[in-house]
């Protein structure tokens, strides 16, 4: 019976001491010379290959560095949550993120980012990099890669149907169908991986005909846009030619290329270490423009997925924090060379295009895709992707995908999408 | 009756499977490597070796050992937490006569009914405003599980009768030192019951601590998995040690549980 | 009797700490998020819109959507639930050794105590289309080997169903099996004697007498189906469309993954509390007027 009662009041007497020490504050506190810059997947080592590389150039500096390596979701959904608090002690220095947070960053949270337009000229880059991290004329990040819209493909399947690499050179979607059937009769593949749901796709065609789901100022796009019908059209026709190998989401993405289920693939260019790690394919893949949409001189075989700018937050080191972004980021030769070759992260600054060193990749054969790549950057579409996207884009990809199952016509789906983008882009 | 007997235990058996099938799984795929998962070769490429470099490679995994501290610390005392304040009140529901108690008991009840999705924002904005977002005091808070446990100690009145009360009474004890003494001692089983699920249901929070924590020094295992979940290139089979060994407390807490109470389900429903 | 006051109010302390935490954590955000649901507007502009975001809400395709999935849900989880759930504790009870009883009320309630997080990542590891159940599917010729088990609506739905059965079914067959322990077993051995088939027994002796448990494990289940996050967040992330698309997938993304609306994201999560209470109560009313029909 006593026994008991110890145990109980050893248990209440723990409680009371965690209690105390739970309201404790648990972070350490941040010495001054701390910088911590948050970042995901291949960026991740971008930020890291940064940090060397700054330290090898000035050994003497006394700022420490602490990269944080995230799953996307979680950094995106913990930087939200941090900006809602309006406190930046739970933010980071310098984080990468997408083209399009962008605008939701700097609408809602603008007082809380570090301004940069005095630390670097934007005039260097590209315009549709240079039109997304700017708000009334103010620059807000940096921008850093692009995801360039390219089309890999499978060049021993498609020397199987009997055709050549410059065959796949500029297409428009006609064309590519077309191809597509013969390489199916050829080989049996099927011509290209598509998910519907996650508008991948659908994305890159948008911006390959130079539109997007809202306007520049905020107000929905999609009535009495003819390019965005047109994309829709195409879409529906690769699967009503039967050439497309269909997936429900990213992660059979990578099924699909390791065994081999498709010829082609449209994405951006960050598809390109992806495919690289499956060793045994080396050689067999090449990489060439995204195939255009016909109807209107206005549409264009390039494309933007995906690109990203480093962010500076406004915190006691944001003036040390904005010129090592500047200097590693936006201005060094090394660290653009080390990923443009090791993770084919091409620069988006046209100086550092112009110094690139190129190493030779026999993974792509004799194509120096590095070089195509920068060559695509120069004639990507600006696009203003403003508010909302990624909102619209998993209420439209669901919507593409009834549309292609046959639920709905092709107007009745515009409708659809009309509707959404009034409730989610007019809360504006 | 023969076929009776095969038709139950045939039906046993393959519930078995069912159920078991899951977990003999991902222990193959314990022994297994990423490009033996991957590349649907899971038969051809077990061995124990691969074993001890997975279960290597997790324990070096820093953030892995980190929020399995964490998980341990909180739900301890989450858990204990829960028993204390529970069996309290418990005790309380025991010995006041009232009508109102009732109508007390049916508030703690109700609470259970109240979906954590709609808890989750104004949970978060509250601990926002107070500053208290990833600290230890709000998980712990998250994850107690008092409605359940108070519940159970008042459906299991019965094992406390009131003519102990009476007799301590007559003795001079305070009702403090009843409830200390006595009826904690009789209900030491519902104590167990109530640990054992108040520990499994903290260590499986996942909704409302992967909003209240953001720093990751002080993710749980729940949390860390979720985190897990998006990034790109994973190694599954270190994946897949990481689940299992991430399983295992709650598997051992329940073990010892169902040692001290076999076969008992009864006290569910009084 | 002043004496007796003061002891009434001391016992009342005992209650103390058990109200005043269910009060501040649930009660207090309860209708905190009543409050909050009345303000629209996103990121920090926010604006009062009174019950606009209940308005807005019954117009609103995915919420509508979602709704009709936690039915859809609810019709094939449930029934498969009772129905699994009664014949385990049926057999277990019946079962004669001990040792076996112990071993399989374990192994049937693992599942139960496992995290979701864990068992759902892993689920989504073997189920997409190269997986290891898709190899078996492929091979059983349920499944085409052009698609992956996520890929078709039926499919997908099926899927989250499969898990959640098998991750609840052990703790609801736990909570039967006390039930038909407390029925009068000498009923249940005469018609045995009298050479009754298993399903007789069960239709005429068992379900009626554990009739309330088993409203009691519809209710349970059905709150636990509407609150369905963490399994199709992490496996079909809504599913192919939105057929396995859940209100609280809903709400997290509203408030935490794109442009956070915590007005209206409240507004749903309100939502889905009141239409719990409805779900039991018409689960609750329906067993009454059936009961009382017999």
């Amino acid at each position: 019976m006593i026994k008991t009662s110890l145990h109980q009041w050893a248990v209440v007497v723990i409680c009371a001491v965690v209690a105390l020490f739970g309201m404790l504050p648990t972070s350490i506190a941040s010495e001054t010379k701390d910088i911590t810059i948050w970042a995901y997947d291949n960026w991740a080592k971008a930020a890291e290959k940064a940090v060397e590389i700054y330290q090898n150039n000035h050994p003497g500096s006394d700022y420490i560095f602490h990269v944080v390596t995230m799953g996307q979701d979680d950094m995106v959904q913990k930087v939200k949550v941090a900006l809602s608090t309006g406190a930046t002690d739970a933010l980071p220095d310098i984080f990468y993120d997408e083209d399009y947070n962008y605008a939701e960053y700097i609408l809602y949270y603008g007082d809380m980012f570090h301004e940069l337009t005095p630390y670097f000229d934007l005039t260097k880059y590209y315009p549709f990099k240079a039109v997304n991290v700017t708000t009334d004329g103010a620059v807000y990040a940096i921008p850093y890669d692009a995801g360039t819209g390219v089309m890999f493909y499978r060049t021993d399947l498609i020397q199987a149907a009997g055709l050549t690499d410059e065959d796949m050179d500029n297409l428009t979607w006609e064309q590519f169908i077309k191809i597509g059937k013969k390489v199916k009769q050829a080989t049996g593949v099927d011509m290209i991986i598509m998910c519907p749901g996650g508008d991948m796709e659908g994305r890159i065609l948008y911006q390959s005909a130079g539109t997007w789901f809202f306007d520049e100022n905020g107000r929905e796009n999609i009535k009495d846009n003819q390019a965005f019908r047109d994309a829709l059209a195409a879409m529906n026709s690769l699967y009503q030619a039967g050439i497309v190998w269909d997936v429900p989401g990213w992660d059979d993405y990578f099924a699909a290329i390791a065994n081999g289920k498709a010829v082609a693939l449209v994405g951006g260019s960050w598809w390109a270490p992806i495919i690289t790690s499956y060793q045994e394919q080396s050689g067999l893949w090449r990489i060439t423009q995204v195939p255009r949409l016909t109807g209107s001189d206005a549409y264009t075989n390039y494309s933007n997925l995906s690109g990203g700018n480093w962010f500076v937050i406004e915190k006691e080191n944001s003036e040390f924090a904005s010129q090592f972004v500047v200097e590693m980021f936006a201005n060094n030769q090394e660290l653009a060379d080390f990923m443009a070759n090791e993770y084919y992260i091409v620069p988006t600054n046209r100086d550092l295009v112009a110094g690139l060193t190129v190493m030779p990749h026999p993974f792509w054969g004799s194509q120096d895709i590095i070089t195509t790549l920068c060559r695509y950057n120069e004639s990507v579409p600006s696009v203003v992707y403003g508010l909302n996207a990624y909102e619209m884009t998993y209420t439209v990809g669901p919507l593409v995908r009834e549309y292609i199952n046959g639920k709905y016509t092709l107007d009745e789906v515009l409708v659809k999408i009309y509707e959404a983008a009034v409730m989610i882009g007019g809360n504006f | 009756m023969k076929n009776r007997r095969l038709f139950q235990r045939g039906f046993l058996a393959f519930s078995s499977v069912f159920f078991a099938f899951p977990y003999l799984l991902m222990l193959l795929c314990c022994l297994s490597t990423d490009a033996g998962i991957k590349g649907n070769m899971l038969f051809g490429s077990l061995s124990t070796e691969h074993f001890f470099s997975n279960l290597s490679n997790t324990f070096q995994n820093s953030q892995f050992i980190c929020a399995f501290f964490n998980s341990c610390l909180v739900s301890s005392i989450a858990s204990a937490a829960t028993l204390l304040v529970s069996s309290l009140a418990g005790f309380g529901f025991s010995v006041i006569r009232a009508s109102w108690s009732k109508l007390l008991l049916a508030v703690i009840v109700f609470s259970l009914f109240i979906p954590e999705v709609t808890l989750v924002i104004p949970t978060f904005q509250l601990a926002k405003n107070m500053k208290l977002l990833s600290k230890y005091i709000t998980l712990i808070l998250a994850s107690l599980s008092i409605p359940f446990s108070t519940f159970l100690f008042c459906q299991n009145r019965s094992r406390f009768p009131s003519d102990l009360i009476e007799s301590a009474k007559i003795d001079g004890a305070s009702d403090f030192c009843i409830y200390l003494r006595i009826y904690l001692g009789t209900m030491r089983r519902v104590c167990v019951i109530s640990l054992t699920i108040s520990f499994l249901s903290a260590w499986n929070a996942m909704l409302m601590p992967v909003i209240l924590v953001q720093t990751q020094e002080m993710f749980t295992i729940s949390i860390y998995l979720n985190s897990v979940s998006s990034i790109w290139s994973d190694d599954y089979a270190i994946l897949m040690t990481s689940l299992s060994l991430s399983t295992i407390p709650v598997l051992l807490v329940f073990f010892l549980f169902q040692k001290r109470n076999p076969s008992d389900p009864g006290f569910l429903l009084n | 009797m002043w004496k007796n006051r003061i002891h009434c109010r001391w016992k009342l302390l005992f209650l103390l700490p058990a109200m005043l935490t269910i009060v501040a954590t649930v009660y207090v955000p309860l209708v905190y998020a009543f409050y909050l649901s009345l303000f629209g507007g996103r990121g920090r502009k926010i604006e009062y819109v009174g019950l606009g975001n209940y308005t807005k809400l019954m117009s609103d395709d995915m919420f509508l959507s979602s709704l009709v999935n936690s039915f859809i849900f609810t019709a094939i989880i449930v029934p498969c639930i009772l129905l699994l759930g009664c014949l385990l504790a049926y057999c277990l009870w019946n079962l004669k050794s001990s040792a076996a009883k112990r071993f399989l009320s374990i192994l049937y309630f693992m599942p139960s105590v496992t995290s979701p997080v864990a068992y759902s990542l892993f689920f989504k590891q073997i189920t997409y289309s190269d997986g290891i159940v898709s190899g078996i599917l492929k091979a059983l010729h349920v499944l085409s080997d052009e698609s992956s088990l996520l890929n078709s609506v039926a499919g997908a739905r099926i899927l989250i169903s499969a898990i959640c059965v098998w991750s609840w079914t052990g703790f609801y067959a736990l909570i039967l099996r006390a039930a038909i322990d407390n029925i009068n077993e000498s009923a249940i051995e005469a018609a045995e004697m009298d050479g009754a088939s298993t399903s007789k027994i069960f239709r005429k002796i068992i379900l009626p007498n554990i009739s309330p448990v088993l409203v009691m494990v519809c209710i349970l289940s059905s709150c636990s189906i509407f609150q369905l996050y963490t399994e199709v967040a992490l496996i079909t992330k809504g599913g192919p469309g939105i057929s396995t698309y859940t209100m609280a997938l809903y709400l997290y993304r509203k408030a935490f993954v794109y442009v956070s609306e915590f007005g209206y994201a409240s507004a749903i999560g309100i939502a889905v509390f009141v239409l719990l209470i409805l779900v039991c109560l018409v689960i609750i009313i329906q067993k009454k007027v059936y009961g009382n029909e017999k």
